[in-house]
């Protein structure tokens, strides 16, 4: 399913007007106790899964409403400057595979945690059957069926992401939750997780209506709306500055929720931010029309004096905390802030060079792990690029 | 079993916006996909301590609503029907889009699918269900999904293309 026009179908099932549900999840409760019951005198062979029901009379129940977070995440310590000031030119990079644990023609690692320990990435046969897995110090756990398309993981090793029919979770200590979906709204894409566990993503609802929401991987039924409607949310950083878009203006917004604008590059009628991560932001600009479309050219933001550089490259796809630019351009490249940059070798045994081989698609804090996949063959392999200065 | 009942509220809280949806498209009665989606999650509370230990709530859900859907259609045969077709959808009051059009078009084109195909649309479009779990949601083969969506989605296309042409200004 992957033509645009099963996504236009897609999205206008996702966008058609329905009614109010009036559904009541106390009942539900209150009912299925009763039909618990009826089970246990009954006789029927369901006693010892049932053994310890007359517990949840003491449970409360709020029906199910979800409430708005009222106060914003506390603002933590700074994260430890760990960026390393040492000449970049003793660096020497390895790519090695990572282990599938299923199997699966499209293998690729999605994203890496800042510390470079966790990386995040998806199996299947490309068919809307991908699932989730997560590798810790190279080691992989398949995440339970219920969590499709990994957007990022953090230090802790919490992954987040949205399944296809809008529904956004979380993955902590091999327990899946689902996000609240904020009220009014029918959809939501998450995109990022920071170090407290703080999750950024969009929620969207009739009428092209959005809105950008912070969670909390503790308590994802709480939300929190961030800016106002039209807000949007792409990135956070470890400190909870959010980045996104507030209408077409690229936007950032700090812990406590007060936002501002970005810099637009000069002569460009808008720009989007992509990911964020340290004082640094990714995001695109509209550049020439290029056929049909509209070539994107990629743009970087330094969030501590609010500058923003079109960058010489045909696209950009992340950003380190340290500032280390993640270009997948053929072999994928590495440059860093002073514009010095170092191409990201291939595994001895792959041959293919045309473009399109390599796929790098996250990075790691200091610059130093690089995620992706190989394609060679008719399949996706899953590889990690591990460098040391 | 107090966290089993947290992660139940938890999980349907997350989802009810979804499954009414879900059902709404897939039967075009409110009141119906109401009472639907209500017996599903009572019924899941019932079962939650074995379908939550499985892997996949979702599937489980999924194919209980079907389930219902039919059994709902099934216990309605003799009554009498008084909707022919889809009862007026609430609406907002937005400002005119082209996207718009579109969204009641296919609405109104659902309304005239059967259900066989209206249900494997609404599963593996909306819920973005793959093929073998959509047919295990309906309990048919791959290869009716296959065959019931590519007629759903004809059918559908025509309809939209149709408002497209006679709906859309010229950019």
């Amino acid at each position: 399913m992957t033509t645009l026009d099963d996504q236009r179908i897609a999205a206008l099932l996702r966008s058609a007007p329905v009614p109010e549900p009036r559904v009541d999840v106390g009942r539900a409760v209150r009912d299925g106790r009763r039909r618990r019951q009826r089970r246990r005198v009954g006789g029927i062979a369901a006693v010892t899964v049932m053994a310890g029901l007359g517990a949840v009379g003491a449970v409360q129940l709020n029906g199910g409403a979800s409430r708005p977070a009222p106060a914003p995440p506390a603002l933590a310590a700074s994260p430890d400057g760990t960026v390393s000031t040492a000449p970049r030119s003793a660096v020497t990079c390895e790519a090695s595979w990572l282990p599938k644990p299923i199997g699966g023609p499209v293998a690729v690692a999605n994203g890496v945690d800042p510390t470079g320990r966790y990386i995040v990435g998806d199996i299947g046969t490309g068919q809307e059957d991908g699932r989730v897995v997560l590798w810790t110090d190279g080691r992989a756990d398949v995440l339970p069926a219920g969590a499709r398309h990994a957007a990022a993981v953090n230090a802790g090793g919490d992954v987040v992401g949205t399944n296809g029919d809008g529904t956004g979770w979380v993955y902590r200590d091999g327990r899946l939750r689902f996000l609240a979906t904020p009220r009014g709204y029918q959809a939501v894409l998450v995109h990022a997780i920071n170090g407290r566990g703080d999750i950024a993503g969009t929620a969207s609802g009739a009428g092209d209506s959005h809105h950008a929401v912070l969670w909390s991987a503790d308590r994802p039924q709480e939300y929190r709306l961030v800016g106002q409607p039209g807000s949007a949310a792409t990135g956070i950083t470890e400190d909870g500055t959010v980045v996104g878009a507030m209408g077409q203006l690229p936007y950032r917004w700090t812990p406590q929720g007060t936002g501002v604008a970005l810099a637009v590059p000069d002569g460009y009628p808008r720009a989007s931010v992509d990911s964020a991560h340290g004082e640094w932001a990714i995001g695109m600009v509209p550049g020439r029309q290029q056929g049909g479309g509209t070539q994107m050219l990629p743009v970087r933001w330094n969030l501590t004096t609010g500058a923003a550089s079109l960058l010489p490259f045909p696209g950009a796809t992340g950003i380190a905390g340290n500032g280390d630019l993640l270009v997948g351009d053929g072999a994928p490249l590495v440059v860093a802030p002073d514009g010095t940059s170092r191409r990201l070798p291939g595994p001895p045994e792959v041959r293919a060079t045309e473009a399109g081989t390599y796929t790098a698609n996250g990075i790691s804090d200091d610059g130093l792990t690089v995620v992706g996949a190989v394609y060679e063959k008719q399949a996706y392999r899953p590889l990690v690029w591990r460098c040391r200065r | 079993m107090v966290d089993a009942e947290r992660e139940f509220v938890e999980y349907v809280s997350a989802r009810l916006p979804n499954l009414h949806r879900t059902a709404f498209l897939m039967c075009g009665d409110a009141h119906l996909a109401d009472d639907v989606v209500q017996q599903t999650i009572t019924a899941l509370y019932v079962n939650w301590r074995r379908v939550s230990r499985a892997d996949n709530v979702d599937a489980y859900v999924h194919r209980m609503l079907v389930h219902k859907l039919v059994d709902e259609k099934r216990l309605s045969w003799a009554k009498v029907r008084l909707l022919g077709s889809m009862p007026e959808p609430e609406r907002r009051p937005v400002t005119p889009h082209d996207e718009l059009a579109e969204r009641d078009s296919l609405v109104a084109a659902l309304a005239h699918l059967p259900r066989g195909q209206r249900t494997v649309l609404v599963l593996r479009f909306l819920c973005d269900l793959s093929l073998a779990d959509t047919a295990a949601a309906v309990g048919c083969s791959e290869g009716n999904v296959k065959s019931q969506t590519a007629r759903a989605l004809a059918a559908v296309r025509q309809v939209l293309d149709v408002a497209e042409m006679s709906g859309r200004s010229p950019k």
